[in-house]
């Protein structure tokens, strides 16, 4: 069963020293004020605030992320490890995975059950794995799914955290789906067709064959296929779908799909695998 | 709950389902920071509540389709999640979003209250958490079924304790008894709960689990140990 995408929200900012204050861009997105929140969850406001058109009360929230909460955690670990204090209430209350589906159900008014998924690699692919999962059995009609990716310190102390070579881009990103299950009137983005892991490379080729000649468009390498992204489009025989990210951020998948699902047309198979050699797939149509 | 989805829809056959909590410097200095944290024992609903205890705990289930002709076990009668907005670190006192989510799960699982043969609560031992706790609890229940609490014996695991509580709920089921908290909430105090006191015998019937955690993920599970015919995800 393919799931409708009725809106998407996007924020994506390349960070080239001190990330930016989103105080502002969480009430434009938003329509109020957020206090007392870190960047994880002012990330995860602004992505969900601007793809929460009509979204009705019960909505169920999937929230994705590479790191999870990056920025608090490594203020709490700063004032564990090294001041030797204790955390503040506040500060050790926003580490918890599920803080920031917690603001966005308080800000949006959504009453359905929120789940925080933590994947390094594959984030964008287990959170949307779920939602279609709980879609299809009927335990969910509405979903917003989001990921989020946030930069902790400056860009250079988080380049060297999460292990990029020196004078790599980083960027913040925080992209959300709108998921109706019956959309009824409302117009339709796109829709969610298939999204599937496989335990290796062979399994993962079989599979993707047929789905490439059964009408697939394009093909969009994932970030993590590194030199394989060659070998697989000539197998794939897709043209490859171009979305150039402002820097980067650990769950570019999404971004890749919320692209396509903007301005793109017919299918999109996108491709990523783990340092295991474990591969995920997700097909989009618009 | 997802992964039983994903067995239900036919994605996996099985699942294996892993909980661990293991001691870190953050929970515990950030729970004492909270003031959550009590010097003595964790007495759930009890007069004397004053905060709960930390634990560790490791926890590992197989769920999986049930087949005709399976005996033993324990089966998913029915579910429910929610998100309380009222406070990220507080249910809403008034019990009205914790009795949503059980009347969630009765719902889902074609139930009425008074078929729960017993009640494993969250019970945090937290001053407001067990208020909003009894008050969802006498608002879906006419008369509670026996109570149990199993964080006095085992602390509270966190984002574990949802496996945790409940591979050691039907454990013990298993073996006949319900968990006793001997000396906590041995009478109703001003939140009209009792503990039970001793391991009361029990062999079969459909208990009700509940979790309410931190960002207000609101929890209940139904399940039970009598197969029945329709197509059921086993527990275990």
């Amino acid at each position: 069963m393919a799931v409708p995408v009725v809106a998407t929200g996007t924020y994506c900012e390349a960070v080239t020293d001190t990330p930016p204050p989103l105080k502002e861009l969480v009430r434009e997105s938003t329509g109020t004020s957020v206090r007392r929140v870190g960047r994880f969850i002012q990330l995860a406001l602004i992505g969900a605030g601007r793809a929460a058109g009509d979204v009705p009360a019960n909505t169920a929230i999937y929230l994705g992320s590479g790191r999870g909460d990056l920025d608090a955690m490594a203020e709490a670990l700063e004032t564990i490890c090294v001041e030797k204090q204790a955390p503040r209430p506040l500060l050790f209350i926003n580490t918890v995975s599920n803080a920031a589906c917690f603001y966005v159900a308080r800000t949006l008014e959504l009453q359905a059950a929120s789940h925080f998924v933590s994947s390094r690699h594959f984030a964008l692919e287990s959170a949307l794995q779920s939602a279609l999962v709980d879609m299809r059995c009927g335990a969910v009609d509405s979903a917003l799914l989001g990921i989020v990716d946030v930069v902790a310190g400056t860009a250079a102390e988080h380049a060297q955290r999460v292990g990029l070579a020196a004078g790599q881009a980083v960027a913040e990103a925080s992209h959300w789906l709108q998921l109706q299950r019956d959309p009824g009137a409302r117009p339709v983005l796109g829709t969610v067709d298939a999204v599937e892991f496989f335990g290796d490379r062979a399994q993962a080729q079989e599979r993707l064959e047929k789905l490439a000649r059964n009408g697939g468009t394009f093909f969009a390498p994932g970030q993590y296929l590194g030199s394989e992204a060659a070998d697989w489009s000539r197998r794939l025989a897709l043209d490859i779908w171009r979305s150039e990210p402002a820097g980067h951020f650990d769950s570019r998948a999404a971004g890749v799909l919320c692209d396509f699902l903007e301005r793109g047309s017919g299918c999109l198979l996108h491709l990523n695998r783990d340092p295991r050699g474990r591969y995920a797939a997700v097909v989009v149509s618009r | 709950m997802a992964a039983i989805r994903q067995v239900e829809c036919g994605l996996l056959e099985h699942a294996l389902v892993l909980g661990a909590e293991l001691y870190n410097d953050v929970s515990a200095l950030g729970f004492h920071g909270l003031g959550l944290l009590t010097e003595s024992v964790m007495a759930p609903f009890d007069a004397n509540r004053d905060g709960l205890v930390l634990g560790e705990g490791v926890s590992a289930l197989v769920i999986g389709r049930a087949t005709a002709s399976q005996t033993g076990g324990f089966y998913l009668r029915g579910s429910a999640s929610t998100s309380d907005t009222h406070s990220i670190t507080a249910s809403n006192p008034d019990g009205s979003t914790i009795a949503d989510v059980m009347r969630a799960a009765l719902d889902n699982a074609g139930m009425t209250a008074a078929q729960v043969d017993a009640v494993k609560v969250h019970g945090t031992a937290s001053l407001s958490n067990d208020e909003a706790e009894s008050a969802g609890m006498q608002q879906v229940f006419d008369r509670l079924p026996p109570v149990c609490a199993l964080k006095p014996h085992i602390g509270h695991t966190l984002g574990a304790c949802g496996l945790n509580e409940l591979v050691l709920f039907c454990a013990a089921v298993e073996a006949g008894f319900l968990v006793a908290t001997p000396g906590i909430s041995a009478r109703a105090g001003d939140l009209g709960v009792t503990l039970n006191q001793e391991p009361a015998p029990v062999s079969t019937g459909t208990f009700m689990l509940n979790y309410f955690g931190f960002g207000g993920n609101n929890a209940s599970l139904l399940v039970g140990n009598e197969p029945r015919r329709d197509p059921t995800v086993a527990v275990m």
